[in-house]
């Protein structure tokens, strides 16, 4: 225990060094930037700064998108409660209540409070990652490829359970993804597959700018292609200080929400979205007047915005020591990890304690910039918004496109986040979700190596699955996963047919 | 289109490129499940697709008619279709004009054609985000833009 708390010293040291202190800041207000842009999401900016972070060392490299990340997590409430859009995927729940706050006139005190909250839960995220990252470590030394393929297995189900959609369509999207993970050269026997003649996808599509059409390009195309535009609050932003009356409301909601954000977002494959769903409908629940929800209830913007910081520190957990990704995001560091040629997993904490520890340093400083920040920049980003957003739109394109392109000085790129962002509107039209496609494109191939693996390992019999304890468990989990909505439907059939009956 | 037909529509179409990424994947060798080839992992995905869209389709056909949920979102395909040429035009002269040119025609493209906005304005954004973006890229971010054959 001392000794993670010295390492932690040690790692303060690397994180204050000027040039790394500079990242962070820099990263903190790009994320929070990119946050407050409706349209452009934190995981296009990642993968649009991925180029230029391979001109830094891999810890000044991570610094940066770790708090772009922690950014656009504080600023994307800030569209939810001014605009009803939520800044990127993960504030939805904030729009809930956020914006009734500011139609009647307490924007402030709801953005004050987003802040407050979400350095509360980023400082204790921060923490937990300290205490338990090591540890985690230690258990994923025991995972052979059986296990790895359990736990992938596991994560992706979760991530689709959980979405707003259908399973259906959510597994759906995540066979898409596994097959575009396949093109390229096989892993293990070098053939070229799904090619098609195009000498550049020998290397595969590229994480980058399929993240940038998907996600970036496309959401400005979604939103060009609109009928109705988004509405601008017009109204003077009273008091940016909740009072004593927001504070004492919301202490337990922040309390409950860092926890329970943590916790979930600890797990692979749940990410941040989810944990606000649940922290939301937690608060609801232990209301005196849960009929206020919704109508512009201070705990109903403390509790996500806690539950979506802590819930992304508690991310960074299955991403540093077990190389699990738990969302599109951390499917992009770990892209960005692996391109600097740094193996996420038990090893990366032993073999280079100044990335993991400075960067989770930095995490801390990054909480403590944002909270700076944001307090008094929010006058700023509400006049950004009142940008037109043709000139929005036109520049995220354009930024967009320079991004593929430069990656690898080659044009196909930017075809490849075209294509992407046509897919993108696509599945938008007909109701399906990117995130599933993402998340099995980055875990496709980790996926894919761990079966045959496993399957070269045990000759061809499958039962290796269930005969090791760990993989089994996971498989376990998983299955009961996907089977909780069928029984669920069937309980309620049955109730139903026994009131008819 | 409601969301009933949509689902149809999309479910047949993975179906049936479910189907196809299978063959595909049996061409490039399924080996042994003890020595899976090259094509092992990309079957089993397609095959689950397969699964699924069947069950998609099965369960919007089964459900009546009015109560598939309400009308997707209307989109407008025409200016998104625009914009999509527009890009892969931009891709295609991008290495022949150079960056700053292409990106100029880009923006004057997009604010004038898509967006309607008048000359004068179309034309001083795209000099202002073409150099712009040379400056942030080219300078800043020390990429290396493509120069046309015009020389910049």
């Amino acid at each position: 225990m001392i000794e993670a708390w010295t390492s932690l010293a040690y790692g303060f040291g690397v994180a204050l060094q000027p040039q790394n202190l500079l990242y962070c800041l820099i990263g903190a207000i790009m994320g929070t930037f990119v946050g407050v842009l409706p349209g452009l999401g934190p995981t296009a900016t990642l993968a649009l700064l991925l180029p230029v972070t391979f001109h830094l060392n891999p810890v000044s490299a991570i610094i940066m998108l770790a708090g772009i990340c922690y950014g656009a997590a504080y600023g994307g409430s800030t569209t939810s409660i001014l605009l009803n859009i939520p800044g990127e995927a993960s504030s939805v729940v904030t729009c809930l209540d956020g914006y009734q706050m500011a139609r009647k006139g307490r924007a402030g005190p709801a953005l004050g409070i987003s802040a407050f909250g979400s350095f509360i839960a980023g400082t204790f995220s921060v923490f937990g990652l300290v205490l338990l990252a090591p540890t985690l470590a230690d258990v994923a030394l025991e995972f052979g490829p059986p296990e790895y393929f359990g736990l992938m297995i596991m994560g992706m189900t979760v991530v689709t359970y959980v979405g707003s959609g259908s399973v259906v369509k959510a597994l759906m999207m995540c066979s898409i993804g596994i097959i575009l993970g396949c093109i390229g050269l096989d892993p293990i026997t070098a053939t070229p597959r799904l090619t098609m003649g195009i000498r550049e996808l020998l290397d595969g599509l590229g994480l980058a700018p399929v993240v940038m059409g998907l996600f970036g390009i496309s959401e400005v195309l979604v939103n060009a292609g609109m009928v109705e535009k988004a509405q601008v609050f017009e109204g003077k932003i009273k008091g940016l200080l909740p009072n004593r009356e927001d504070w004492r409301k919301s202490a337990g909601p922040i309390t409950r929400g860092t926890l329970m954000g943590f916790l979930l977002g600890i797990l692979p494959g749940v990410g941040t979205i989810v944990p606000q769903f649940l922290c939301y409908a937690l608060e609801k629940k232990l209301s005196s007047h849960p009929e206020r929800f919704g109508k512009g209830e201070i705990e109903g913007v403390a509790s996500p915005e806690a539950c979506n910081n802590a819930a992304m520190g508690g991310t960074f957990i299955p991403l540093f020591s077990l190389g699990i990704p738990s969302n599109a995001i951390t499917a992009v560091l770990l892209g960005a990890l692996m391109i600097y040629g740094l193996t996420p997993g038990p090893l990366l904490i032993q073999s280079s304690p100044d990335f993991f520890w400075g960067v989770i340093a930095s995490m801390y400083i990054g909480n403590v910039f944002l909270l700076v920040l944001n307090l008094p920049l929010i006058p700023v980003w509400v006049r950004i918004l009142k940008i037109p957003y043709t000139y929005l739109a036109v520049s995220i394109i354009l930024f967009c496109l320079i991004g593929a392109y430069t990656l690898n000085n080659s044009v196909t790129d930017v075809f490849i986040a075209v294509a992407s962002s046509l897919v993108g509107v696509l599945l938008k039209r007909f109701g399906y979700e990117p995130t599933p496609l993402i998340l099995a494109f980055v875990l496709g191939p980790i996926l894919e190596t761990a079966l045959r693996r496993s399957l070269i390992l045990s000759g061809g019999s499958f039962l290796i699955f269930v005969e090791r304890p760990i993989s089994a468990a996971l498989l376990s989990v998983a299955l009961i996963v996907l089977f909780i909505p069928f029984l669920s439907r069937l309980r309620t059939r049955t109730a139903r047919g026994g009131r008819d009956g | 289109m409601g969301r009933r037909r949509a689902d149809l529509l999309s479910g047949t179409f993975l179906l049936a490129t479910g189907i196809g990424l299978g063959y595909r994947a049996s061409q490039l060798g399924l080996g042994q499940v003890s020595d899976p080839g090259p094509g092992f992992s990309i079957f089993l995905a397609a095959a689950v697709l397969v699964v699924l869209s069947v069950v998609l389709v099965g369960s919007t056909l089964s459900l009546p008619k009015n109560e598939a949920g309400g009308e997707a979102d209307r989109i407008r395909w025409g200016k998104i279709g625009l914009i999509l040429v527009t890009l892969i035009v931009y891709g295609l002269v991008l290495r022949k004009l150079g960056f700053v040119l292409s990106t100029f025609l880009l923006v004057v493209i997009f604010l004038r054609l898509i967006e309607r906005k008048n000359w004068y304005v179309a034309l001083l954004s795209g000099v202002a985000m073409a150099l712009g973006t040379y400056v942030v890229f080219e300078w800043l971010l020390q990429a290396r833009l493509p120069r046309g054959v015009l020389g910049f």
